[in-house]
């Protein structure tokens, strides 16, 4: 019981109170803030909850096992963390990518161009870098990884949704494109920071 | 209509693209976390710049050099393992500029070897065909067109926010906390970002009409 809570309030905590977009601004880049239709955000934001998810279930026995092995031989290496993460990302797309392509290329057609953008992106890597670095256990990283994809897939939905509304206006043309998604984004943004009601460590 | 004048200032400033005409953070929408997140004051945005470029030149490089023999799969992999090697190896850099940056840029250093502005010059030149010659000038003006936008942004928030440049005080009657925070960031960055375009507009304009007087001109 004491595991599905925790479990519950990392997810909450992630894809709400930090998600990923709003409070800290990764993953937000021009190609995947203007992505045209629901069902591409949906699929995007689909596989990088799975990556992040996968990714964090490997990244943090590898940190451990790392952190272990940094203490017996005394090094003093930084961002090691940083190094697992990354490496497990790396294995977790080489595996999906030619797992899919070899057992199930149905499924690697549709998600072989947004397999790359999801599982390369700065909110796949901050999210699992701040769970392990919280001193999450493994339920609560896999809780605040797949809250971060969640949030983060609510985020773009949110932004598309707004930028659907923002077409339908007179913007004035200097503000047309991307300085009028970043300043929804900003007021969206404010919104939760009137909601957790401080701003968030690095 | 005469578009000479366009085509040659087109033609010239291929070379320094990355500067304004498609500056990676107020035009491309590149990079945006480290715009909106590290702006916080100047030390910390020139660190970050001088990580990126240290990285994102080598990385670039590489992969056009390389890029079009590996499978795509793996060079995706290769090029972010090889990026966050390059932001570990010159991290100690930053030290040099202020030696408590290193902990206050916190998660913003590793996600550098996951940074768009890479990935999108990577996908350009891994392509078979282009020379490396471009790709070296192109990650460089990338990099100084990040820089360049990074230390405007945190000139202002932290002028705005701290009445400070480089942490020294500068007087000024008021002081905006609230600059500070990430979502005076996203409206910062669209400021800046709408104002380039506009100069951009009126510059080509100005090119424009310099060759196409209108007929009460001409007379």
């Amino acid at each position: 019981m004491n595991f599905l809570s925790e479990f519950g309030l990392a997810v909450v905590s992630a894809a709400i109170l930090q998600n990923v977009v709003l409070t800290r601004g990764l993953g937000s880049c021009k190609r995947t803030l203007t992505l045209s239709a629901p069902r591409s955000i949906l699929f995007l934001g689909g596989t990088l909850t799975v990556v992040t998810i996968l990714a964090a279930l490997i990244a943090w026995p590898l940190n451990r096992l790392v952190r272990t092995y940094q203490s017996q031989m005394q090094l003093t290496l930084r961002y090691l963390t940083s190094i697992t993460a990354l490496i497990s990302i790396c294995l977790v797309f080489l595996l999906l990518y030619l797992g899919t392509r070899a057992f199930a290329p149905k499924v690697h057609y549709y998600l072989r161009e947004l397999m790359i953008p999801a599982t390369f992106n700065c909110a796949v890597l901050g999210s699992i870098v701040i769970a392990l670095t919280s001193g999450y256990g493994v339920f609560q990283a896999a809780g605040y990884a797949l809250g971060s994809g969640i949030g983060y897939t609510a985020a773009l939905l949110l932004i598309w949704e707004g930028r659907r509304r923002i077409a339908l206006t007179d913007v004035p043309r200097a503000f047309r494109g991307l300085p009028i998604l970043l300043l929804y984004m900003g007021i969206l943004s404010l919104a939760i920071y009137g909601l957790i009601g401080h701003q968030l460590p690095t | 209509m005469n578009l000479e004048s366009l085509r040659k200032h087109r033609r010239r400033s291929r070379w320094v693209e990355g500067l304004f005409q498609k500056n990676p953070i107020l035009v491309c929408g590149l990079a945006l976390p480290f715009a909106i997140m590290v702006t916080n004051n100047l030390k910390n945005s020139v660190s970050i710049s001088i990580l990126m470029a240290c990285s994102l030149i080598p990385t670039v490089l590489l992969a056009s050099l390389v890029g079009h023999r590996l499978p795509k799969w793996l060079s995706w992999a290769v090029y972010a393992l090889f990026s966050m090697v390059l932001v570990i190896a010159f991290q100690p850099l930053t030290a040099a500029v202020a030696p408590e940056v290193g902990d206050s840029l916190g998660i913003y250093v590793p996600i550098l070897s996951l940074n768009t502005v890479m990935f999108a010059l990577c996908g350009r030149y891994s392509q078979p065909g282009h020379r490396p010659i471009l790709a070296l000038m192109d990650s460089l003006s990338y990099s100084l067109g990040f820089a360049l936008a990074m230390c405007l942004l945190a000139a202002i928030r932290e002028f705005l926010g701290n009445n400070t440049i480089w942490g020294v005080a500068v007087k000024f009657p008021v002081r905006f906390t609230g600059v500070q925070i990430a979502f005076s960031g996203f409206i910062l960055l669209a400021l800046l970002a709408a104002l380039l375009q506009f100069l951009r507009r009126v510059f080509l304009l100005h090119l424009y009409r310099r060759d196409n007087p209108g007929p009460n001109e001409s007379a």
